[in-house]
């Protein structure tokens, strides 16, 4: 290599102008045998950068820390993909439970309806009494549904515990209903 | 990316982020650990690695910020010739009579340069980075760089100037 050429590059090496080419060339200048004595002090420079490009890691156990960190790593993830479907389960407990409550202010509003109608229709005790067998009537009838699987005392007691709220309901409606006479009723019909 | 691909891809890139971090922190431990966190932040991003134009890049950023953030937390500077010591074994008997400590020398030399200008030189003349990659790691740009790079070799040759005394007292 004419040593000219390598002063030239040399100097645009210092200014930061060298192509990564002539970077080579002047590694592969240094690193041979017949380097002038004026360059000499160049050489152990470009001694190290080739020594340091050969640097490697040394631990034999690199890669095994790696992958063990690596592996420690996905569950983490995986928790990270496991919330959005929490996210949806919680969505669609809550639609379910508003539909239910919209359900049952739906059969709570029906009630007054009927109440409404009762009181459009002014006191008129046939209409009152015809509505109020007609629901007494669907009442017996489940009831007599209930009371043939129920023989045992403790569920009559049970029944007609539930009977007296329906008397109270009615009663609501100015209509004196004893629950008493219900039971038997259903009962006699039986 | 899954692991398959992040070891084609990712992982040979040890050594290259093991020896800007080394040079960087001076100190062969923690560089391995950086590398380490290197590889588990990528990792933890794979499902965006696709995106990036360069991962390699994007994997020498990440090994940068890790050790600024070790630098800026130590307390005390940290002193390790065990670099040294390694790398004059490692060189043939012949060179090592001439050069072992003018090569201590440049790497103290190197050491005394801004971050900076140690990670432009160590890119250029150890990695053999083009200016425009060169560029996309340090975050500055490719002008602003070659004027650090020539700072920085001047530099370093003024310290070998230095020495060169001490060279010729041994001859």
């Amino acid at each position: 290599m004419n040593t000219g050429r390598i002063e030239a590059i040399l100097k645009r090496y210092y200014e930061g102008n060298t192509s990564l080419q002539e970077e080579k060339i002047l590694r592969d200048f240094f690193q041979g045998q017949d380097v002038p004595a004026h360059l000499r002090s160049h050489q152990s420079m470009f001694a190290y950068y080739v020594e340091e490009q050969r640097q490697e890691i040394n631990d034999p156990e690199f890669n095994n820390k790696v992958m063990e960190r690596i592996a420690e790593e996905q569950p983490e993830q995986l928790m990270i993909r496991i919330h959005p479907n929490r996210n949806r389960m919680m969505f669609i407990i809550s639609v379910a439970a508003s539909v239910l409550l919209l359900a049952g202010l739906f059969f709570v509003f029906q009630n007054d309806l009927f109440n409404t109608s009762l009181t459009k229709n002014g006191p008129n005790p046939e209409i009152a009494y015809a509505d109020v067998s007609e629901t007494l009537m669907v009442v017996s009838g489940n009831l007599n549904y209930g009371l043939k699987h129920v023989n045992r005392l403790q569920m009559v007691d049970k029944a007609m515990k539930n009977m007296q709220l329906f008397g109270k309901f009615y009663q609501y409606q100015t209509i004196i209903i004893n629950p008493d006479e219900i039971v038997n009723q259903s009962i006699n019909s039986k | 990316m899954d692991l398959s691909e992040f070891q084609v891809k990712v992982y040979p890139l040890k050594n290259k982020l093991f020896r800007f971090a080394r040079r960087m922190l001076d100190h062969t431990e923690e560089a391995e650990d950086v590398v380490q966190e290197t590889f588990i932040k990528l990792w933890n991003r794979r499902d965006k690695l696709d995106e990036y134009r360069s991962v390699e890049a994007l994997a020498m950023i990440t090994t940068k910020n890790l050790c600024l953030d070790r630098i800026k937390i130590r307390r005390y500077p940290v002193e390790n010739m065990e670099n040294h010591r390694r790398f004059i074994e490692n060189i043939p008997e012949d060179v090592k009579v001439d050069h072992t400590d003018l090569i201590m020398e440049i790497h103290k030399a190197m050491k005394l340069l801004p971050e900076q200008q140690q990670m432009i030189v160590h890119l250029r003349d150890i990695e053999g980075y083009e200016f425009a990659e060169i560029a996309e790691v340090v975050d500055m740009n490719e002008n602003a760089i070659r004027v650090a790079l020539s700072r920085a070799r001047k530099r370093i040759r003024e310290l070998l100037t230095k020495t060169k005394t001490y060279e010729y007292r041994q001859n």
